[in-house]
């Protein structure tokens, strides 16, 4: 039997719009008119080993949405749920439409398809969604909680969605500047709560950063350096073309303080928004400074250099003729080395891809960012 | 898994990759072969790309062929460029990994070229101030013991300024006498723990995934035994021919080319005990007391427990191809075996009367490796069938490549109303390719990786390759001793000999058809 011409063109990417009681009967019809032909040739097979609910506070977020999922479902076939919530509305609205990711499985010979559900929502109905996303899970299968906005931490749907997750992932670096702090706060007091785990895709941004500092000290001569590390610069480039904003520098220096055991004894904010701090580590006083390069066209983190007395250094820095390649340089009296290494611009799917790959907390993110709040809060 | 040594970094701390070897210099014998161009230089520039290796790394190429560094390295950039799982070529991330890329011309047997190789070393480590050498001998396997010796004669077998270690490639001997004596040869110059026996199929994600299949679910390991399991079949099928390698392969067969290394191992991983804990002598021991406890088949008992045969013209594929006396390098009267049917028994509590079935050859219809398990029927026949034909039996198939996955076979009613209920076998299927939905890296990475951070888990120990050694060889001499069989017996692009499908229809079962 052919598959109907509508269900052909679901599995190309289009969506269906339906009756929302009937997500689940027309997600199954659609499978099992799929099972008994091909797409383009090629065995079509429905995967899924996580439920991934996206929160979109808008239209246009929710067509960048579409595509990171798009690319997501690649690497992890998913039952995607993505809310799109207009909450300015006045009067409660909710509708419902079906859609499928295909592609072709790496080995080649079958179609790899997975489903995609998207609720529009408005005004009041907003609230009480939870009511038809819960539903919508697919049984004993890991949840994920995207929330592509600040998380508000006293509304009801997230609460509601919250309770229901096994990881609530946000990127601090699209949080609104004037209330980044805020938001971060509240995340952190979250992860205070012991309940959810949490990931934040601008901590991901940093995991080569971090694998490549702490290649440094991974084999003696580095090594004996690492508890003596006295200074600490850190420069970082606009994201989005927006004026550059510290988290991360504060999430990489927060990890190296909460790792390295350092305790913050003062800092300030000067003018260029340079944020400079002093540590006390086991072997003394240890100098930090942010800076941003807002002339700089990259993407977040552009530097980093740690060094020790004795004319130790260690820097990674994106290279100006390929800033997709990172110059990697100890410069030891033991002898140096240097190298480059290629470390593109995470795109969001990939790094999302990451997040959905942990179990469990992600307990060194947690005290990073728990530094990383206490940082914020001097100078000001 | 890691059993490297070194001050703790606190920053390594719930970080989601490995830890980076430390920093180390790899000489590659046999730095202008096939392996090193298509594989190990591949691998390691790739292994630089993710930056998984140490910023002091250098790696030396010690081969025959008179050439400067400059020369080799150029050469590397083409084999990289081409063999590359990871393209188009990094030329930042080449250039640096090129810099630390030196050659050695020499004879593999002259003192002369070891002193020089020693002499670059020490520039090289006065550098880097890392003592850390990985030896790889990627050479033909008869240098493998000049090697070893002459390295030990010119004082390479010990570093004062850190470890040294050396990567043998496969085969390891080519009967139980010649694996003894290498053996013996390279302890005389090296410690077990600094031998690291390369077969790479345990590099593969599906091979590691066996242990994580059986050993990190719950429902399996019950069932894993005589009691629920009929008969195990082993199958690792190749529709390619030799390659142009005859001059290797009419020494090898198939016998040493698949089943002493690749389908031995395949063996161990499938019928092993759980380890204690998941550290390399732990899996090793475990895996060790598989083949201890394979039945010997005696020298006069070959042709009862296996089945020869040799391909002749054929079609694969639609494309015509040639018979194996026809290769390049091959006798036209040869009496190489290109395919091997094998019964065998583990003779231990768990395996006790449980036949495995181990089959390999060239030239097949299809590319396949998988290991099945299949079950013992239901102990009554519940369901009358139409046609009075059996129930076909469950079968867990761990498929290793090339489509990786597990599939479990299960009858299932026919559905609507029958006279007779209708019993049809359905496949439940995981694929790799579908969950995962991204390719793994080499196995050769993986490999070369372990070997740097001292992580033997997934190389063979002396004893594992002179047991399957034991194994093999009297059926070896059997052979050797026994009337040669009629060559060519099947045809290329068939499923082997006849005789191979006699030869378990006499047990009363049959070679999945895959």
């Amino acid at each position: 039997m052919a598959i109907p011409s509508e269900y052909r063109a679901l599995l190309r990417g289009e969506a269906r719009p339906v009756d929302v009681p009937a997500i689940e009967h027309e997600l199954t019809q659609l499978w099992k008119a799929t099972a008994e032909d091909t797409l383009e040739g090629e065995p079509v097979v429905r995967a899924c080993v996580l439920n991934l609910v996206a929160y979109a506070p808008s239209q246009d977020v929710a067509h960048h949405i579409n595509e990171v999922i798009s690319q997501v479902s690649a690497r992890h076939p998913s039952r995607s749920i993505v809310i799109v919530a207009g909450r300015g509305a006045r009067s409660a609205q909710l509708r419902a439409s079906i859609s499928a990711h295909c592609q072709i499985a790496p080995e080649g010979g079958k179609q790899v398809c997975n489903e995609q559900i998207t609720l529009h929502v408005s005004g009041p109905a907003v609230d009480e969604l939870h009511g038809t996303v819960l539903p919508l899970l697919v049984p004993e299968l890991p949840v994920f909680l995207w929330w592509h906005d600040e998380p508000p931490l006293t509304g009801h749907l997230f609460r509601e969605l919250l309770d229901s997750c096994d990881r609530l992932v946000v990127d601090s670096a699209d949080f609104a500047p004037e209330r980044a702090e805020r938001a971060l706060v509240g995340l952190q007091r979250l992860v205070g709560e012991g309940g959810v785990a949490v990931s934040d895709l601008n901590w991901s941004r940093l995991t080569h950063w971090r694998e490549l500092v702490a290649q440094f000290f991974d084999a003696p001569p580095g090594r004996q350096y690492l508890d003596k590390l006295d200074r600490v610069e850190v420069e970082i480039a606009s994201r989005h073309g927006r004026e550059p904003y510290l988290t991360e520098g504060l999430l990489l220096v927060g990890w190296l303080a909460s790792r390295l055991g350092w305790a913050l004894e003062n800092g300030r904010r000067s003018r260029g928004g340079v944020m400079a701090f002093g540590f006390r580590s086991a072997a003394g006083a240890v100098a930090v400074e942010l800076r941003p390069k807002p002339a700089h066209p990259g993407e977040g983190l552009h530097s980093v250099r740690v060094g020790a007395p004795g004319s130790a250094t260690f820097s990674l820095s994106r290279m100006p003729d390929d800033e997709k390649c990172v110059a990697v340089t100890a410069e030891i009296p033991e002898g140096g080395h240097s190298r480059v290494v290629c470390m593109d611009w995470p795109s969001e799917a990939a790094l999302l891809c990451e997040e959905l790959e942990m179990q469990g907390r992600d307990t060194v993110f947690e005290e990073a960012l728990a530094q990383a709040v206490r940082f914020m809060d001097v100078g000001r | 898994m890691t059993v490297q040594k070194t001050a703790e970094n606190p920053l390594r701390v719930g970080m989601r990759s490995p830890r980076t070897p430390e920093p180390n210099t790899i000489v590659i014998f046999g730095a202008t072969g096939d392996l090193t161009l298509r594989k190990l230089i591949p691998a390691l520039y790739n292994l630089a790309l993710e930056g998984l290796l140490p910023g002091e790394f250098s790696a030396v190429g010690f081969a025959r062929r008179p050439k400067d560094h400059y020369h080799f390295r150029s050469e590397l950039k083409e084999a990289v460029a081409k063999h590359s799982r990871t393209k188009p070529l990094q030329t930042p991330v080449w250039d640096g990994f090129a810099s630390r890329l030196y050659y050695c011309p020499s004879e593999f047997g002259d003192p002369a070229g070891y002193q020089e190789l020693a002499r670059t070393l020490e520039k090289i480590e006065s550098e880097t101030g890392s003592g850390n050498r990985l030896y790889y001998l990627a050479t033909p396997p008869n240098y493998y013991a000049e090697i070893a010796h002459r390295l030990g004669e010119a004082g390479l077998a010990r570093s004062e300024g850190g470890w040294t270690r050396i990567i043998v490639e496969k085969p390891f001997g080519h009967d139980l006498a010649s694996a003894v004596e290498l053996n013996r040869i390279v302890h005389g110059v090296f410690d077990e723990d600094q031998i690291y026996r390369i077969d790479h199929y345990l590099g593969k994600e599906t091979v590691q995934n066996i242990l994580v299949f059986r050993f990190a679910n719950g429902i399996f390991e019950p069932i894993w035994n005589r009691r629920y399991i009929d008969h195990v079949q082993i199958t690792a099928a190749e529709s390619i021919g030799i390659e142009g390698r005859g001059g290797y392969y009419e020494q090898a067969g198939a016998v040493r080319d698949i089943i002493q290394n690749h389908a031995m191992q395949l063996l161990s991983l499938a019928a092993m005990e759980p380890p204690a804990t998941f550290e390399p002598n732990a899996v090793r021991d475990e895996k060790v007391k598989v083949l201890r406890a394979v039945r010997p088949i005696r020298a006069e008992e070959a042709g009862e427990f296996g089945v020869r045969g040799q391909y002749r013209p054929g079609v694969i594929s639609g494309q015509s191809v040639i018979g194996y006396r026809e290769e390049k390098g091959v006798a036209v009267d040869s009496s190489t075996e290109t395919y091997l049917a094998l019964k065998l028994f583990v003779d231990n509590w768990r395996w006790a009367g449980v036949p495995f079935y181990v089959r390999t050859g060239k030239r097949l219809p299809k590319r396949v490796t998988e290991i099945a398990i299949v079950f013992r029927q239901p102990p009554l026949a519940l369901f009358p069938t139409t046609d009075g034909s059996r129930l076909e039996p469950n079968v867990l198939s761990i498929i290793i490549q090339p489509d990786e996955g597990i599939s479990l076979k299960f009858g299932s009613k026919v559905p609507g109303p029958q006279a007779d209920l209708r019993i049809r076998p359905v496949e439940m299927d995981f694929r790799y390719g579908t969950s995962f939905g991204y390719a793994a890296p080499d196995a050769y990475e993986r490999l070369l990786l372990d070997a740097m951070l001292g992580d033997a888990t997934l190389f063979t120990r002396r004893d594992e390759v002179e047991a399957a050694w034991a194994f093999v060889t009297p059926i070896i001499e059997g052979w050797a001793r026994s009337q040669p069989p009629r060559f060519p017996n099947y045809e290329a692009g068939t499923w082997g000999p006849d005789e191979a499908d006699g030869f378990m229809e006499r047990d009363g079962r049959r070679w999945r058809r895959l």
